[in-house]
């Protein structure tokens, strides 16, 4: 599993890396990085979270990968 | 009764907008494989409403862009009830609703957010446009192809989002408001006026101290008189002032109200077991403030269907609900973000910030131990994530300061790889 982020769709909100500072940034333009794309153990909740917390769905979860 | 140990079976869901759906969403991918029921009026998928003043009133945003869900309520697996809930039976676990129908519930989650309200014309009916809904707000979208002069009532971020778009599309707009400036209830005097000013460049006509007499129809139109006699027509006219909870359907059901449903930090409703309440509804509990509060505020919402959905599914292990205030403005072209909850009373250090690019911003300083209570960013969403990250370590004014000056000038942000 991977979150990838559709930078196009991106609003510069900043919820997500509220919610998952340790997957998610804002770059220079303002706009949604993924920095880190490994789902740890115990993470999936908080990684879940971030992506609802997008009011765009600007982040997507890939399954199977 | 025992404390519940297993998961609902059927959970019903009151209100299919923000707060309703990103809890049946947060429901499923927390696991839950119960029977998921929305009671909600409107048809047509959930859809996200702050862009309704904003990218959707310009039209520069579609219906479909403002889809919460991905895949729409089919994705989450929830039976839509396309009603209004017009009674609850807490003894019997029953929602009634508007067409006789009685839905049973395990477990009930109430999202109905608010109405707006609407003035009043001197024929004691309704006058003017609101935006709650996406059809209000297309009913604007229509007018405002025809009007030559909006009027916008009201100082909030209704009507100043609502007098931005008028002037993009080329109108002439007014905003009229009671108080000394925009936005003074929600941001205060200091940033209120430097808003207010950004208006008046931008050519509206910014009416503060503003009381209305009497509004008179005039065709489609407005003739509104102000209690110093002067006139202002509208071919347009549309309110900002203020909304209500929707508990109508509550009353004499034993849930506890109070300018909303009144909820305790996990988000249960008082008055009935098995009750959760959320969103612009909700009355909550503020840990913060050890006070409840009301937040009418997108991520508000959001971050509650978490709490919520993880308390339905887990009652063993239950969490409590820790408001990170967070909310947004789109006004001529620039992003409006606030950080915390800025009291009108707070000290507050409008500044410039120095670097490759100057960054304005405003540090609001609550009470008298130097704490930084409030920041606001315009036009630089990393400033605002940088502040953000901060607020949760209760930081002092200076301290947020220096974090804010690193990075305008050019600082990266800590990173997190």
């Amino acid at each position: 599993m991977r979150i990838e982020a559709k930078r196009h769709l991106c609003q510069s909100y900043g919820n997500c890396v509220a919610i998952d500072p340790e997957h998610l940034d804002l770059d220079d333009e303002g706009l949604v990085v993924v920095t880190r794309d490994s789902i740890g153990d115990g993470e999936l909740a908080t990684v879940q979270a971030g992506i609802r917390s997008c009011p765009v769905n600007a982040l997507v979860l890939i399954e199977g990968e | 009764m025992p404390v519940p140990t297993a998961p609902p079976a059927r959970i019903v869901i009151v209100g299919g907008s923000v707060a309703g759906a990103r809890t049946a969403q947060a429901l499923r991918s927390d696991g839950f494989s119960g029977e998921l029921i929305v009671i909600e009026p409107e048809a047509g998928e959930a859809y996200d409403r702050p862009p309704l003043s904003k990218e959707y009133l310009t039209g520069s945003w579609s219906r479909t862009q403002l889809n919460l869900i991905p895949g729409g309520w089919a994705a989450v697996d929830a039976t839509v009830i396309r009603a209004c809930a017009s009674g609850l039976d807490v003894q019997e676990h029953q929602v009634r609703l508007s067409d006789g129908q009685a839905i049973r519930y395990d477990a009930l989650v109430i999202a109905t957010g608010l109405s707006p309200r609407r003035l009043v014309a001197d024929d004691g009916e309704s006058i003017g446009h609101v935006i709650g809904t996406a059809s209000d707000a297309d009913a604007v979208r229509e007018q405002l192809r025809e009007g030559r002069h909006v009027v916008a009532v009201g100082g909030g971020f209704i009507a100043t989002e609502t007098a931005s778009v008028a002037r993009e599309l080329g109108l002439t707009v007014t905003i009229i408001d009671r108080r000394s400036t925009l936005l003074e209830r929600s941001l205060g005097t200091v940033v209120g006026a430097h808003i207010a000013a950004t208006h008046r460049e931008h050519g509206v006509d910014v009416r503060t101290d503003a009381r209305i007499g009497s509004i008179r129809r005039d065709g489609s139109g407005a003739l509104i008189t102000l209690e110093n006699g002067e006139q202002i027509q509208a071919d347009v006219l549309v309110a900002g002032i203020g909304s209500e909870p929707n508990t109508a359907w509550l009353h004499g059901s034993g849930i506890r109200i109070d300018a909303g449903v009144i909820t305790d930090a996990r988000c249960r409703a008082f008055g009935a077991a098995g009750v959760y309440a959320l969103g612009d509804v909700a009355h909550f509990y503020d840990v913060h403030s050890a006070k409840p509060r009301r937040v009418g505020h997108w991520t508000n919402a959001a971050d509650q269907a978490s709490v919520v959905a993880h308390n339905l599914l887990h009652p063993e292990n239950p969490v409590g609900y820790r408001e990170a205030p967070y909310f947004w403005s789109d006004q001529f072209g620039e992003k409006i973000q606030v950080a915390g909850h800025p009291d009108p009373d707070a000290h507050v250090d409008l500044l410039t910030l120095d670097g490759p690019a100057p960054r304005r911003v405003a540090i609001y300083t609550h009470g008298d131990d130097d704490g930084c209570g409030a920041v606001v960013t315009f036009g630089w969403p990393r400033g605002m994530v940088a502040a953000r990250r901060l607020m949760p370590l209760e930081p002092t004014t200076a301290e947020m300061l220096v974090e804010l000056e690193k990075l305008a000038a050019g600082a990266r942000l800590a990173s997190v790889g």
